[in-house]
């Protein structure tokens, strides 16, 4: 009886050693299945994510997009505005005649940039403060809100009978900034802004507080153009003077943005651009203009470097 | 009746100690990149997920938004333009080390290693190889690779700001 057993083992034992065996092997992991699974577990929408990008720039043509710099960023800008394209042919349809706005934007921290800027046009001095307040996410209310705070100084020598004081040369500009990223290709926004004069010379009517709403549109057409377009309509505005619509496009590459603009303003600071246009569309005296943005790096950027 | 029982008690403790596979893990993995022509463009990733068996697979895997450029407009761009994040949300590498004999898990030294397996990143799978080494230190690995990428295997249009990258990998595993 000993015998039959010990030869059934002989046979068991080492069928029970290679059944082991590929047990162990069906037990072997695989690296491959194991990242499927764990991707696949994981959520697939960028619920939450803020959005980035609803416009290029701090600056659509003229008017100031949400859009924020970001912290330790300086952005460099030069703008170029020539005069109308009907002084013909003489005056080289209007590059003749260039006023320029020169400007230092920096991003100060995640929501918030201010900056400084010298236009040609008057000698106008200006500066301005921007804070998001909200930031559009994905997956919940489609808006993004900035608050634009900006304030403009006149330099140019005016007549002295008019005893122009600090304060006359002075104007002021708030607004609220409210835009959507509809798709991916489409940006709108909304400006109501209220610019104070204190003192209202070169026009007749008006008021010293001045209403007007701004509507921005973006539509990129590609991965790095796009077309946008701005009209200010004046709720309050002087005499003789027009509302200012603008078309520009923008071409992104990298660390440049070019915008290549026209539009009836000549004015590239708040209160001039949106108040103070005296050309119109429909006379013909449309302006030729193009702006070049550069941004650096100067500070250590927070949280999010490495 | 003894030694049948010692018998079979031994092979079934023999067959129990064929030895478990060795799977190393981590989530803190770093992957880097920069372009040659420019300094200026260059981001890290340091929240790769990445696991390494002594079978000689590897993977790594990683969101494109991890990867963190000194620049808030750059991360941006990469995202929104080059990259589109949004929709191909991360990058992942299934490979096997191909000289995997000589590769020892167990013993603590260092190991040149070649991987080759399929890299899918902006929605497109391309097989690539690379060098690299796998230092093995109180018995757990870590990888080190260094390779370039061309921009074009994988559809990224960034020819204004270059057409390849050099990456590198730095992965210590648990």
């Amino acid at each position: 009886m000993l015998n039959s057993v010990k030869r059934v083992l002989v046979i068991l034992c080492p069928l029970l050693i290679a059944l082991s065996g590929s047990y162990a092997q069906q037990q072997t992991v695989d690296l491959f299945k194991i990242q499927d699974s764990t991707n696949a577990s994981l959520p697939v929408s960028n619920k939450g994510e803020p959005v980035i990008n609803t416009f290029y720039s701090t600056r659509l043509v003229n008017g100031q997009t949400v859009e924020i710099l970001g912290p330790g960023s300086m952005d460099f800008r030069i703008n170029h505005r020539f005069a109308p394209i009907n002084t013909g042919i003489y005056n080289f349809f209007g590059l003749d005649v260039a006023t320029m706005r020169l400007s230092f934007d920096f991003g100060i921290a995640k929501n918030l940039m201010v900056g400084i800027g010298r236009s040609t046009t008057n000698k106008e001095y200006d500066g301005f403060i921007k804070y998001r307040i909200m930031h559009q996410k994905e997956g919940s209310v489609p808006l993004s809100i900035s608050l634009l705070g900006a304030m403009a100084y006149r330099t140019i020598d005016m007549d002295s009978s008019l005893k122009v004081t600090g304060a006359d040369r002075t104007y002021l500009n708030a607004a609220v900034l409210i835009a959507s990223k509809l798709s991916s290709h489409t940006s709108l926004q909304i400006s109501p802004t209220y610019t104070r004069y204190n003192r209202i010379m070169n026009f007749t009517g008006g008021d010293f507080d001045m209403f007007s709403i701004g509507f921005l549109a973006r539509q990129r057409i590609s991965k790095r153009v796009s077309i946008n377009a701005e009209y200010f309509v004046q709720l309050t505005k002087f005499d003789n003077t027009y509302n200012s619509l603008s078309f520009g496009v923008d071409i992104n590459t990298g660390g440049h943005v070019f915008q290549l603009h026209i539009t009836n303003a000549t004015g590239m600071n708040e209160h001039t651009f949106i108040h103070e246009t005296t050309g119109s569309w429909a006379n013909g005296d449309i302006r030729f203009g193009f702006n070049l943005s550069r941004i650096f790096k100067i500070g250590k950027q927070a949280k999010t470097s490495y | 009746m003894k030694f049948v029982l010692a018998f079979v008690l031994l092979t079934i403790g023999f067959a129990g100690t064929v030895e478990a596979q060795k799977v190393f893990a981590t989530r803190n993995g770093k992957i880097s990149f920069i372009a040659p022509n420019d300094d200026d463009v260059k981001a890290v990733n340091n929240e790769v997920t990445s696991r390494i068996a002594d079978n000689g697979q590897i993977t790594f895997s990683m969101l494109i938004k991890g990867f963190r450029f000194k620049l808030a407009e750059m991360q941006d761009h990469f995202n929104d333009q080059y990259l589109q994040s949004m929709t191909f949300p991360r990058a992942d590498f299934k490979g096997n080390i191909t000289n995997l004999a000589d590769v020892n898990f167990g013993k603590d030294g260092t190991y040149k290693v070649t991987v080759k397996g399929d890299l899918n990143m902006h929605g497109v799978t391309k097989n690539m190889s690379a060098t690299g080494t796998i230092e093995i230190k109180g018995g757990k690995p870590i990888a080190t690779a260094q390779f370039t990428l061309m921009l074009k295997d994988f559809n990224i249009e960034a020819k204004s700001v270059t057409d390849k990258v050099t990456v590198e990998l730095n992965c210590q595993y648990q």
